[in-house]
């Protein structure tokens, strides 16, 4: 489609002549006698470049110019004038009104074409351009969306609400730095005796390690598989696996060359009846245990990360929990939290916190961890996502 | 990232020469890991003794150099510091990779096998 270009002169002479100059040209002509008709013609054919007079009855150059600014449709026309006025302060006056270029009578042919064809050229680039934003901007508004449906998807895996176990009681606290995340935690009866838990942080964070929490979720559901009861022909008909069974296993069905990633992880199987526990740890950071008479113990059995498979045993340990005792789990967000001049928040810190807390609530002593790594920060903008879940043991005669 | 790379016969000394691997370069790490090993390196010292902090990416890294280069190779990691040493020591990757303190220990353990 030939450009279109409105000629506004009062002067029928001088129309002729813009026209003949540009009549070789690729262009279709329109024209106008004076700004008034120009705005009009501007609204309704919508021309791709005005080339205008300055001196004109009724409407003169500048007040169309100042027009076509005005109005949304007509605001990108660029407009060229072409005035007999050769002093400096009326070039400048043109273009602070908004217009592009300026060219002073009597003119050349060449010169007008010449400017002609750079503000078409860059009018071209510049709606090519806006088109290109608008493309962009649509495709980040659908990059968003599915982002936060993502991470909707990866809040379901959450266990929903708290489970109602009379011997347990549970708290936590779970925030991915990005919309999704690496980390994901579960709680999971297994029978009416004894429930498993685990926290697992997959390497990177992102969709991609996302992605992987929620098939490695998939896997250690109880009802749908098998890796954490194995049905048996004798009764009751199953089997809890333990905790070494079950990272041994995950180490063989996610090997780090299937995403590229692997995996660190605690998992633990909780006896309600007695309050002992059996874990075994995948390179995770060893959980804590608090006592209720105040002492600090590290679970730190284990092996390493999920994925190498280098053949190296899960090593379970035994913890006993009595009535009032507390189990934290968590990823190495809260530990490796960093504020600005790079000092980490570390456990010692955040150990501390725990055993500050312990007569608390079990909820308000995760809300102080939360409040510590906080002011500790200067804010909360956790570098990676960051998992604490926390369990207290409630005495094995709660039914 | 920045790296230096050195030969010593048949064993080639990639130096980490950043204070810290984590996300932003641990990829980086990977394509040069990986490239050694397209090029037929099967002997590799990967020194980090300058790398003050190596996050779960950049040790990401270093496995996936450690799984490209596969059984018939050998990629052994030198100098790490005593952050990084506790990190491996934690995920229990002391016991998977071979660590030794300096490049003369690594290629004296080259030299023996």
């Amino acid at each position: 489609m030939p450009a279109r270009i409105l000629i506004v002169d009062d002067s029928p002479s001088v129309r002729r002549l813009l026209s003949l100059y540009l009549k070789g040209e690729d262009y279709e002509l329109i024209e106008a006698v004076n700004g008034r008709e120009a705005v009009r013609r501007c609204r309704k054919q919508r021309p791709d470049l005005v080339l205008s007079d300055i001196q004109m009855p009724e409407m003169d150059g500048y007040q169309l110019c100042r027009r076509l600014q005005q109005e949304r449709q007509t605001r990108d026309i660029p407009v060229i004038f072409i005035s007999a006025r050769k002093d400096a302060a009326d070039k400048v006056k043109g273009l602070e009104l908004g217009a592009v270029d300026y060219i002073t009578k009597p003119f050349d042919r060449g010169e007008v074409l010449a400017r002609i064809r750079n503000q078409l050229k860059i009018r071209e680039l510049t709606l090519a351009l806006l088109e290109v934003n608008r493309d962009l901007r649509r495709k980040q508004k659908h990059l968003d969306e599915d982002l936060r449906a993502a991470g909707q998807i990866q809040k379901s895996l959450l266990p929903e609400g708290l489970p109602e176990i009379p011997e347990l009681e549970f708290a936590w606290r779970f925030f991915p730095c990005e919309q999704v995340g690496g980390d994901v935690f579960n709680i999971h009866p297994l029978d009416e005796n004894h429930v498993a838990l685990f926290v697992l942080d997959v390497s990177g964070h992102g969709v991609p390690s996302a992605m992987v929490t929620v098939s490695v979720c998939q896997t250690l559901l109880p009802r749908t598989g098998s890796a954490l009861k194995q049905p048996v022909a004798d009764p009751p008909y199953y089997r809890i696996m333990s905790p070494s069974e079950v990272l041994s296993r995950l180490d063989g069905e996610y090997p780090f060359e299937r995403f590229e990633k692997y995996f660190t992880m605690v998992y633990l199987v909780v006896n309600v009846r007695d309050g002992s526990v059996r874990y075994s740890r995948a390179g995770h950071p060893m959980p804590v245990v608090i006592r209720r008479r105040g002492g600090t113990e590290l679970l730190e059995a284990g092996g390493p990360v999920i994925g190498v498979g280098g053949g190296l045993a899960f090593e379970e340990g035994r913890v006993t929990l009595a009535p009032g005792d507390r189990l934290f789990l968590f990823t190495d967000g809260i530990t490796e939290y960093r504020h600005a001049k790079g000092e980490t928040f570390g456990e010692r810190r955040f150990f501390r916190e725990l055993q500050h807390s312990r007569q608390s609530p079990l909820d308000a002593a995760c809300q102080r961890v939360i409040r510590s790594m906080e002011v500790f920060g200067d804010g909360f903008r956790p570098q990676d996502d960051v998992t604490l879940l926390a369990m207290a043991y409630r005495g094995g005669d709660k039914r | 990232m920045q790296t230096e790379i050195v030969e010593k016969g048949d064993v080639t000394i990639l130096r980490a020469l950043e204070k810290r691997i984590d996300a932003g370069i641990s990829g980086e790490l990977k394509e040069q890991l990986g490239e050694l090993v397209a090029n037929g390196r099967r002997r590799i010292i990967l020194d980090i003794s300058g790398v003050e902090f190596l996050d779960s990416s950049g040790l990401g890294a270093i496995i996936s150099g450690l799984k490209a280069i596969g059984e018939d190779g050998r990629l052994v990691i030198c100098g790490a510091t005593d952050p990084v040493k506790s990190m491996f020591r934690l995920t229990r990757m002391d016991r998977i990779f071979e660590m030794y303190d300096s490049e003369a220990e690594s290629l004296q353990a080259f030299a023996q096998a």
